[in-house]
């Protein structure tokens, strides 16, 4: 391969370096007004009056709406939508919109709307909310009376606070209507997906709605759904005839879109004295709200990743006077993972077995679900080559036998798994005589280097130089792609681009070989090589026509072929997993409880890699995302009003630079033919999976102190 | 009328003094390469370059343009991206590194970054691979993991100084900050002229005069714009930022005199700080973040009167004593800073009084800072102290202990400190005085932690002070 697998810099750096890169609120519109919402004070209960006038009365404002003259959602799907009704369901819901001419003018202005509620006691605290059941997976094997039967058992339980995903822009857009057709600018990882909401919403065709959304600042599953925002803006644009812009505070970002939901877990494993896993029950409960049921898959993690004959995973949600929560950046999988991966440390201690040895001992060379293969698995190779660059064998078993002066020293590891995703892609390509191409699919970038990746493959394929091809994403208008999220982008927009690439090549061989005295007669497209705008004999490079010629002989200046592809059918017969490895050092200051995360090595086995730059650092992102959770990430509730606290970046903690020490990523050879023609598996959740669970084992390791309450805090270690 | 450049270009606008540099570039400006992150100064998307003249040279900081008013960038040079981007289409050093890198992904972050890199660049100091890293301690980046963004400041320390390993002054480097950073491509040509343009900016504006009628004032706003920023656009609250009168740093024989204006930076590049205080590099980058140590003043951090203040529990244990101006009657009372605190947010401070002045003495021997947060950098502590001995003859001759966050105001420890006094400088004075600690702090529980993890935290930082300050010997 030419350009797949080597290190390219990002097609969209010069855009970002120079500020020059337009977010959703940064278009030019004329004639725009500004949204600025103001919120409920209470929890729960109803809005027994509102006052605007004082609000409108402030110079610049053009109208305030409330549930009282808002428009109304036509969309019969169960989507939280303001202003719908006078009923408060959780704390800074929407009460009103002001509009007005300047963004500083709105906001001043929804300050002055007063509102007088009556008001019910809120349950926001998950561990008292009512909880019903959700769906989980068939019970594998007895797992009760197998954990009963087993010689070791094993019990606790875990907790992880509500997150929010903080990516650094805030959501924002702009909405303006031409008679029937709009148009809204607007943060999403799914231009399309939003595109059939508004179209619900207004019960209008999807074609007269149109998303754009070239770039996105960030989003980590902020914003796969529209949220409330998006048809509050464009249905408020359409009552005041003219172009809307909003633009959501930090503060907002707490309340206006999701978060991770709050989980509590409880793993009971049994086992044998040799380590063999017996039984695993793995319970859940995640919170949600009153008017949706979110849901997600927290204990399923394990299934498919031990050996074990029995495993039940029992998932209830707990119904809260809060917001929705939503899905946040490796959803399920990394909450599960910390419970049960530190569930297994800790069953490795009371065995004496070190933890990556406990972890082989139950490798499962085959789903243990269905008994099918995995279309590829080198985890085995993940951990040899992880421990390998980590120093592993040098690690004492003993949790308090590491030291480094006052610091006290703790290795830990844990292990990630993301299933290998592919859904139906549509990528159009236009190849011009001169060699240009211009690519184009509705997915989105919110940062991982899709657009980078998209003109690699198609680069490689039409054998053009990838700084010839423009590729074009973000704008419903272009073909059909799933959002972006699960992390399956590569795999489906990758293989629809690299399908649209072979088309176009089939095409002009076809082209060709009009033309009797053709050098490429009687060949296959397979016999035929594409490259440098030469079609050239495999078996005989001297035999060979320029595409400009073929395109010139038949009249043409640019051939455009459209390719949709779907996930191939053989994947059913196999488990399509990606897996990693992940490895920690962490320093504790024994007076103080100061953690430190001095070292993560991180072995990652995720098929092909497309781009090893973007892929690198896409990883260590990941590793961050970990350490946040594992250390510093939660969002406060007070229960007594069932309010999100801790709402800005001071007191919700990010990790700064000088939080992140040595991290080193590495990518295990994986070739996988099954899951998608270029094997490509995705990675974008798979590196954060395990790190809080790892570090948590890295702390233990270190202090002896078990913490099963995310985020380990100084305080929980003295 | 507030005058100032911005980028290539002088500004007039006769706009709210209050309103935000931030809010005033993107939307009055239409620059919108500044981005709004979170408004609140913790990340560094919205980072511009602030260009001064001091002694007549050109010296640029950054700082972030959403904590600060327009009456601020008054006579200033203020640089958005705009106004580095090369007029060729090309790129800078810093933009280079960061693409060749991979330092940018989702993009939002990166003209932050880019201008703090450019800030480093343009500053004077140390280069050494930790200050550069130093540079972009106030930017957030929720994507990359931050080692590409950490290679791209080790090129910039690299490409222009080709130093980065060893850590050599500026000093020696030949030419001007400005004129080697046009040179590298850093920034425009046009950078050449400022100086001059800045000159007749501020003779023009010479005689602009305080009004004083208004009783509202403020600093570097870094608290203010935090806790009410539509308030602040239209308060016409009176800056003392950029009082030439209330900025200076003066040592006489026995003490040292601050303006109140003086920012966390200028007391890391104060020749009579670095000598007292061996430390202060260590302690200070505890103290928030390069953009917010550049506009945030002593004065500013004494009146907020958090009750976790850095630099408060750092000067109430050098027994500072702040002089307090009248601005109407211009009466002045001194008392100690110690005394300024009356109970939480409450101050022996008259609304027309102004700190017009900061001294303390310098016969401490010994000092130490320490500071606990749940997140080492840019955060708020949970628990800090500050200790100052005077010590000769191995007898403790004088004792000042402060902690923050354990009280509703910073404290002095009266008692602690008296105890020590008179005291021998030894282990037993420590052991003995950290039990009298405990009477004196009244924690509360919060998000920064419990109110016993807190004691628990006095008992232990105390210790490290005995440790710190029985090594200095």
């Amino acid at each position: 391969m030419k350009y797949i697998g080597k290190a390219m810099s990002r097609v969209d750096g010069v855009a970002k370096v120079t500020g020059k890169a337009k977010y959703a609120s940064e278009f030019d519109v004329k004639n725009v007004a500004y949204g600025y919402v103001a919120q409920s004070r209470i929890a729960k209960g109803r809005i027994k009056s509102i006052d605007v006038s004082e609000a409108e009365r402030q110079s610049g404002v053009v109208k305030v709406f409330t549930h009282l003259n808002a428009p109304k959602t036509k969309s019969s799907d169960d989507d939280f939508f303001a202003l719908q009704s006078d009923k408060i369901v959780f704390s800074d819901q929407p009460i009103a919109f002001v509009v007005a001419e300047s963004l500083e003018q709105a906001r001043f202005a929804a300050r002055l709307v007063k509102a007088e509620y009556e008001e019910e006691k809120p349950t926001s605290d998950p561990r008292s909310a009512p909880t019903v059941d959700s769906r989980s997976p068939k019970m594998r094997g007895d797992a009760p009376a197998a954990l009963a039967a087993s010689p070791v058992k094993f019990e606790a339980e875990y907790t992880i606070p509500i997150e929010h995903h903080n990516p650094m822009e805030p959501h924002a857009g702009i909405a303006f209507w031409e008679g029937e057709k709009l148009t809204i600018f607007i943060k999403s990882q799914g231009v399309q997906a939003f595109q059939g909401h508004l179209a619900k919403c207004f019960d209008i065709k999807p074609e007269n709605v149109r998303v754009v959304s070239p770039f996105v600042g960030g989003a980590f599953g902020a914003a796969l759904n529209p949220h409330y925002i998006t048809f509050l803006t464009a249905s408020i644009a359409r009552e005041i005839k003219r172009p809307l812009k909003f633009n959501y505070t930090r503060r907002q970002m707490f309340t206006g879109h999701g978060y991770r939901p709050y989980t509590w877990q409880k793993v009971s494993i049994g086992a044998e004295k040799d380590g063999k896993l017996r039984s695993v029950i793995h319970e859940a409960v995640g919170n949600t709200s009153t008017i949706e049921n979110f849901t997600e898959s927290p204990n399923g993690f394990g299934r498919t990743l031990y050996e074990c004959p029995n495993y039940h995973t029992p998932y209830k949600i707990a119904k809260t006077d809060l917001p929705t929560p939503t899905w946040m950046r490796a959803p399920g999988a990394v909450t599960g993972a910390f419970a049960l991966e530190s569930a297994i440390d800790e069953v490795a201690y009371q065995l004496k077995i070190d933890p990556v040895e406990f972890r082989l001992i139950n490798y499962s060379e085959k789903d243990p679900e269905t008994g099918r293969p995995f279309s590829s698995k080198a985890l085995r190779e993940a951990f040899k080559q992880g421990a390998a660059k980590f120093g592993w064998e040098k690690r004492k078993l003993e949790p308090r036998s590491m030291r480094d002066g006052n610091w006290l020293v703790g290795w830990g590891v844990a292990v990630g798994t993301w299933g290998a995703g592919q859904a139906p892609a549509t990528v159009r390509i236009a190849l011009s005589a001169d060699g240009n191409a211009r690519v184009g699919s509705a997915t989105a970038d919110i940062g991982p280097g899709t657009y980078t990746v998209i003109t690699i493959i198609a680069a490689e394929f039409l054998g053009v130089d990838p700084a010839k091809v423009k590729f074009e994403l973000g704008d419903s208008d272009l073909p059909n792609a799933p959002m972006q999220g699960g992390s399956i982008t590569t795999a489906s927009v990758g293989t629809a681009a690299q399908g649209a690439a072979m088309a176009i090549k089939t095409k002009l061989v076809g082209l060709a070989q009009k033309d009797a005295n053709s050098p490429l007669a009687g060949a296959s497209v397979d016999d035929v090589e594409m490259a440098d705008g030469t079609l050239s004999l495999k078996s005989n490079a001297a035999k060979k026509v320029a595409v400009a010629d073929v395109m010139k002989a038949n009249g043409m200046t640019e051939i455009v072929e459209t390719f949709t592809s779907t996930p191939n059918a053989e994947r059913r017969n196999y488990r399509t997993q990606a897996h990693g490895a992940q490895f920690v050092e962490v320093k504790v200051d024994e007076d103080l409880g100061i953690i430190k995360v001095t070292r993560v090595v991180e072995a990652t086995a995720c098929g092909r890699i497309i781009n090893p730059k973007a892929s690198h650092s896409q990883e260590m992102g990941g590793v961050v995302w970990g350490i946040g959770m594992a250390l510093q990430e939660e969002t406060a509730v007070d229960h007594r009003y069932g309010r999100m606290m801790t709402t800005n970046f001071a007191t919700y903690h990010i990790p700064v630079n000088a939080d992140v020490q040595s991290v080193e990523t590495a990518f295990v050879d994986e070739e996988d033919k099954i899951v998608n023609p270029l094997g490509i598996k995705g990675m974008g959740e798979l590196c954060l999976v395990g790190i809080p669970a790892a570090i948590a084992n890295a702390v233990f390791h270190a202090t002896g102190k078990r913490v099963r309450d995310l985020p380990i805090t100084l305080d929980k270690l003295i | 009328m507030l005058r100032f450049i911005l980028n290539n270009q002088t500004v007039e606008t006769d706009l709210p003094s209050g309103m935000t540099v931030l809010d005033f570039v993107r939307y009055h400006k239409n620059l919108k390469g500044t981005k709004i992150g979170c408004r609140e100064g913790d990340c560094g998307a919205c980072t511009v370059l602030v260009g001064e003249l001091t002694d007549g040279e050109v010296g640029y900081r950054s700082m972030t343009s959403c904590l600060m008013p327009l009456a601020n960038a008054a006579g200033k040079h203020i640089v958005t991206i705009e106004g580095i981007n090369p007029a060729d289409g090309g790129l800078t050093p810093a933009q280079t590194a960061l693409v060749d890198e991979s330092g940018t992904q989702c993009g939002f972050c990166t003209v932050g970054f880019v201008m703090s890199l450019t800030g480093y660049s343009l500053s004077g100091g140390e280069r050494s691979g930790e200050t550069a890293l130093s540079a972009i301690d106030g930017n957030i980046c929720r994507c990359t993991g931050y080692k590409s963004i950490e290679r791209a400041a080790k090129r910039i320390c690299d490409l222009q100084f080709a130093i980065c390993n060893s850590t050599i002054s500026a000093a020696e480097v030949a030419g001007s900050q400005i004129d080697q950073a046009i040179s590298t491509g850093t920034v425009p040509n046009y950078f050449e002229s400022i100086g001059e343009r800045l000159r007749m900016l501020f003779t023009e504006d010479s005689n602009r005069k305080l009004k004083i009628e208004n009783r509202k004032w403020m600093a570097g706003g870094t608290d203010l714009y935090v806790q009410k920023h539509e308030e602040m656009v239209h308060a016409g609250a009176v800056s003392l930022f950029d009082d030439p009168s209330l900025r200076f740093i003066n040592e006489t024989a026995d003490s040292v005199e601050i303006g109140p204006s003086v920012v966390v930076t200028d007391l890391l590049e104060s020749e009579v700080f670095n000598r007292l205080f061996p430390d202060l590099y260590r302690h200070l980058k505890l103290v928030s973040s390069t953009p917010i140590r550049n506009m945030a003043t002593l004065a500013g951090n004494f009146v907020n009167a958090s009750p976790i203040g850095d630099m408060t529990a750092w000067f109430i244990a050098l027994g500072a004593r702040i002089e307090l101006r009248d601005q109407f009657s211009g009466d002045e009372r001194t008392i100690a800073l110690a005394d300024l605190y009356l109970g939480y947010k409450t101050l022996d401070r008259r609304d027309s009084e102004i700190i017009s002045k900061i001294t303390f003495g310098k016969d401490f021997t010994h000092f130490n800072f320490e500071k606990v947060s749940k997140r080492t950098y840019l955060d708020i502590a949970s628990v800090n102290t500050a200790i100052s001995l005077k010590v000769s003859d191995g007898m403790i001759e004088r004792a000042l202990v402060s902690m923050g966050g354990v009280a509703p105001t910073p404290l002095l420890l009266r008692k602690t400190s008296e105890f020590m006094t008179g005291r021998p400088f030894g282990h037993e004075t420590f052991a003995a005085a950290e039990l009298l600690i405990q009477d004196e702090i009244v924690p509360i529980s919060d998000v920064r932690g419990s109110a016993e993890y807190k004691r628990l935290l006095a008992r232990q930082l105390f210790r490290a002070h005995g440790l710190a300050v029985s090594s200095e010997q």
